[in-house]
């Protein structure tokens, strides 16, 4: 082995422009599932434009409340007024993102927090402007939280992951 | 991911680009002060925003940065003498002062005004603290010079490198900003540099592998927070800030000196990057001072006589496979400059964004280009004054603290994050 030759890309230097024309083209990246959940009515209104947009397989709901005996799932509404589970909106989803303005949904947070803990599901949280109480409420759960007051970060956020 | 429009917007420094002409409303460093140690001193060969230009001090100690090349023939005036009042082409004895302006021709008769009109692009040069600023914008009113903390403390108190890195300035920025590599890239740094060990938060570090980030706006750039599990129930924050266009400060550990990095295209697939250490309550020890000029904490040792990275992409960066089999080394490179380094130029001059696969803890990274694509935009199409320009952005630090788990830590640290002089920093 010591004997080997080093050849320009079998070391450090093939970090060259010149050498960037080998890098494999691996195609299109692997778009991902994204669940975009807005936990407030303010948020609903940030996040109603962005469904008219081209997505892989992102979904936009809205929280509405608890739901079961046991108040242990979580029900959403999709963008056409149809009632859906958070549980089965999280199979097979690759994140979840909840977005808040107010204090609202703030309740309603560690039953997203938990319900993606079972899924295996990331989680993230953007709180547009800068209420306090939101943030409190999503640190707890939400592995990356951005607060911010330009509502173009969400889709800037959605584009970035590959939703 | 990125459009290959967004990438290059992003990437592309020189004269007349968007991302240019933002660098250009900043004071940014071109050289250390060292690099121009007395009153005429040799000049020094300077690229910055890929322009060729030359450093000099001259008899009367006058800093200046102008064209490198000769208005008469575009020889590179480093050949030249550094004269009285004036730099003096090798070539033809073209004389030149720091403002560019030509001094002499000696070719024109006596009483010739020739040399009246032949005048160098030039930029002011300013020495503050130990670098040497400038700024590359249109002739006119700079902004007010730059307030970092650590260009202020007495020297004895800082410690700043410089180091050539051999790739495109913003991934080099984007691991700054991205302190979710630490725990890995730099694990062993964390155990074994005299400038971090014993620190109460490298444990935080080590125990909890899958930090929570939370990213917010501040008024020059953002503040990352970056928080691991303590006790009882507590947080532990690491706080990043970025300023823009590009510094970023380290959070501290300890009572270490606390640290930080700006970048600085030279053009685009290289940049230099400004270490800097500083304490600001105390003189550094002999010790640490040591470690630095060792290549420990963010500086690094040199090729001899040059600010090339001893460890480079022409030697592996002396890479160690029997280290990294030991753990001495995740990575089996040495230090954490050079571990940063050797990952950012493997990714190629210009990395291509359009290829990546962004994961949501990549908030900041995502957050700081649109910030960038901005405020580019917003000079480009409407003259508007980028954030970072204002000296009083300047004024922060980094922080690490442990918080109750309802404490904002943009609130409970508002005071540590401030650059106030005298009072020490907030570190665990």
């Amino acid at each position: 082995m010591a004997n080997r030759p080093t050849l320009l890309n079998s070391c450090a230097r093939a970090s060259s422009a010149a050498e960037a024309r080998f890098r494999i083209d691996g195609g299109p990246r692997t778009p991902r599932s994204v669940r975009v959940v807005a936990l407030d009515a303010a948020a609903a209104d940030v996040v109603r434009p962005l469904t008219g947009r081209r997505w892989h397989d992102t979904r936009f709901l809205t929280y509405v409340g608890p739901a079961g005996a046991d108040r242990t799932d979580t029900v959403l509404e999709s963008g056409d007024g149809t009632p859906v589970r958070l549980d089965d909106e999280l199979a097979g989803a690759d994140l979840l993102v909840m977005v808040a303005v107010g204090v609202d949904g703030a309740p309603a947070v560690p039953a997203f927090g938990d319900a993606c803990a079972r899924h295996g599901v990331p989680t993230a949280g953007v709180v547009i402007g800068a209420c306090r109480a939101a943030v409190s409420a999503l640190r707890p759960f939400a592995q990356v939280l951005l607060v911010t007051a330009d509502t173009g970060d969400l889709s800037a956020l959605l584009r970035a992951v590959g939703a | 991911m990125l459009s290959t429009a967004t990438n290059d917007l992003l990437t592309r420094t020189g004269p007349g680009t968007a991302m240019g002409e933002l660098f250009r409303r900043y004071w940014i460093p071109a050289l250390l002060a060292e690099e121009l140690p007395e009153d005429g001193c040799p000049p020094v060969r300077v690229k910055l925003l890929s322009e060729r230009l030359i450093a000099v001090r001259d008899s009367e100690g006058r800093y200046g940065l102008i064209d490198e090349f000769c208005a008469h023939r575009g020889a590179s005036l480093w050949f030249g003498n550094n004269e009285v009042g004036g730099l003096r082409c090798a070539y033809h004895g073209w004389k030149f002062d720091v403002t560019g302006q030509c001094l002499e021709v000696p070719s024109e008769p006596d009483g010739s005004r020739f040399c009246s009109r032949i005048k160098l692009t030039a930029y002011p040069l300013v020495k503050v603290g130990g670098i040497l600023w400038t700024h590359l914008g249109a002739p006119g009113q700079p902004p007010a010079w730059p307030e970092y903390e650590f260009i202020t403390v007495p020297s004895e108190q800082a410690y700043i490198s410089k180091r050539w890195q051999e790739c495109n300035w913003l991934q080099a920025l984007e691991g700054g900003i991205d302190s979710s590599h630490v725990a890995w890239l730099h694990s062993a740094a964390l155990r074994d540099d005299p400038l971090y060990q014993g620190a109460k938060g490298n444990d935080y570090n080590a125990a909890d592998l899958r930090p929570f980030f939370e990213v917010v706006d501040s008024d020059g750039g953002l503040l990352v927070g970056a928080r691991r599990n303590a006790e009882n129930g507590r947080y532990y924050w690491r706080i990043t800030p970025w300023v823009m266009p590009s510094f970023t400060m380290a959070p501290p550990r300890g009572d270490y000196p606390l640290q930080g990095i700006i970048w600085v295209p030279i053009d685009d697939e290289n940049c230099w990057v400004f270490n800097f250490s500083y304490h600001p309550v105390r003189a550094l020890t002999a010790a640490e001072r040591q470690a630095m000029r060792d290549g420990m904490g963010i500086h690094n040792r040199y090729v001899p006589g040059t600010y090339r990275p001893l460890q480079n992409k022409d030697n592996d960066y002396l890479m160690d496979r029997a280290a990294q089999k030991r753990g001495e080394s995740f990575s089996g490179v040495w230090g954490i400059a050079m571990q940063d380094a050797s990952v950012q130029e493997s990714m190629g001059p210009i990395v291509d964004r359009t290829k990546e696969h962004l994961v949501s803890t990549d908030a900041g990274i995502i957050r700081t280009r649109r910030k960038l694509v901005k405020a580019a935009t917003a000079l480009r199409d409407n003259g508007t004054t980028p954030p970072g320009v204002d000296p009083a952005h300047h004024r922060v630090r980094s922080a690490a603290v442990v918080l109750r788990p309802d404490e904002s830590f943009v609130e409970s640290c508002r005071e540590a994050m401030m650059a106030v002089p005298g009072t020490p920093h907030s570190s665990v």
